[in-house]
């Protein structure tokens, strides 16, 4: 386990590797805004998180803007994770998806303005940043913490069942893609750029394995 | 004399209820450009931050005034509108609202404008996989979309971090391609590649990913 002073101290230097910023949820009147504009989308029927959930459970990152909520900030752990979810998010923002070694393949997907807009309009797009960004979390909680995989699939795609607005058929891609990021991580290996730099940082904080 | 009060009174109900629809919309628009000024302003070093708000500090206090009052405007005159006017509780108001379909709001239609005179970012090309089939291809494993595009499911290749791309046992029990050791690595899979449409993915060996056992 990660006590709550090294798990500070490990965001706040994620934070400055990926050159992201890390803002309390409950202190920025652009997330209520934000809420508001999801409140609005839900009444159209988009299967979103509610206006509470959002603002207390969700964290959120626009560009390299890292909003948590106030309960994560007192969970060691859950910092631990999100943080490393989000900074994924981050990097997928300055870079894009894809090995940023060897340049992106024509299957990769664009940062900067494409990432946003692709994000934000196609289901697809926001499965596969989505679900590398929910392994970065894997890999940081599996191989960095030392804690065990889950038993099932099912505990890695209930988080995008409900709360991103996807289809079934983009559920099911990201069953496919979690399925596979879990099964490299169980090789110990970290494979996203988030990822192996959470598990480095642990390894330097000494904890974990 | 009574028809007339009646009349004049629902008459003026009719207006109010008229503006506060009114206020709705022009909250919901408020809304998304001030969290876009928000983001903007946030993204500004300290520094710069706090040059620009002594430079003006009567105008940056009254857009931070504005935007704090904004959304409890908006909340208010929609509320005003369901409950007050229409007398109407707030969980039938969202029922009925999200069994209406409504024109989307002026920034959607601006950014979709906007998006559209910039050359808006695309997935990439069609690929005529069949969905949920698996691959290993260029030495990453790939996972097939509703869309019949191939989505890569590690963001680099294998051999960087020491694996190999195959056919292999999930943790969970199913046969999938990913990156694994060696000694991980089963026999090939059982199901023909799928069609690859612009014939260059290169996929030799796939199976199908249905979730179930193969």
């Amino acid at each position: 386990m990660i006590s709550l002073v090294l798990a500070m101290q490990f965001a706040r230097q994620m934070a400055e590797r990926f050159h992201a910023r890390l803002v309390r949820k409950s202190d920025a009147i652009e997330m209520k805004l934000v809420a508001a504009a999801l409140e609005a989308a839900r009444l159209f029927g988009a299967r979103l998180p509610s206006t509470d959930e959002f603002l207390t459970r969700y964290a959120t990152t626009i560009g390299p803007m890292i909003y948590l909520p106030d309960s994560m900030w007192d969970d060691p752990r859950a910092l631990v994770e999100v943080v490393t979810h989000e900074c994924q998010h981050v990097r997928q923002f300055w870079r894009g998806s894809g090995d940023g070694v060897a340049g992106p393949t024509d299957r990769d997907l664009p940062g900067g303005f494409g990432f946003g807009w692709l994000y934000l309009t196609q289901g697809e797009a926001r499965v596969r940043f989505e679900a590398e960004a929910y392994v970065a979390g894997l890999e940081a909680t599996v191989i960095g913490i030392g804690e065990p995989l889950p038993t099932s699939l099912e505990p890695l795609v209930q988080p995008l069942e409900g709360g991103y607005a996807l289809n079934d058929g983009e559920i099911a891609l990201a069953r496919g893609l979690l399925e596979v990021g879990a099964t490299q991580v169980a090789q110990g290996v970290a494979l996203t750029d988030a990822g192996q730099t959470a598990v480095e940082l642990l390894r330097q904080l000494g904890v974990g394995r | 004399m009574l028809l007339t009060a009646l009349f004049e009174r629902l008459m003026a109900l009719a207006h109010l209820s008229a503006y506060t629809q009114l206020a709705y919309r022009l909250g919901a628009e408020f809304a998304a450009w001030g969290a876009f000024f928000s983001l903007f302003w946030r993204a500004l070093p300290q520094a710069r931050r706090d040059t620009i708000e002594r430079s003006w500090p009567r105008l940056v206090g009254l857009v931070r005034v504005l935007i704090a009052w904004g959304v409890d405007l908006r909340t208010a005159a929609a509320a005003a509108g369901y409950q007050i006017v229409a007398g109407v509780p707030k969980a039938d108001a969202i029922a009925r609202k999200s069994a209406t379909p409504r024109p989307p709001p002026l920034p959607l239609l601006l950014a979709l404008g906007l998006g559209v005179l910039a050359g808006c970012p695309r997935l990439p090309p069609v690929d005529l996989c069949q969905p949920g089939a698996q691959s290993c291809n260029g030495d990453r494993p790939h996972v097939c979309s509703q869309s019949q595009r191939w989505a890569p499911a590690s963001p680099r290749t294998c051999a960087s971090a020491g694996l190999v791309c195959c056919y292999t046992r999930s943790p969970f029990g199913h046969d999938v391609y990913a990156c694994v050791r060696a000694a991980a690595c089963l026999p090939e899979g059982p199901v023909e590649s799928p069609a690859v449409g612009d014939g260059s993915a290169a996929v030799t060996t796939s199976s199908t990913a249905d979730g179930g056992a193969r």
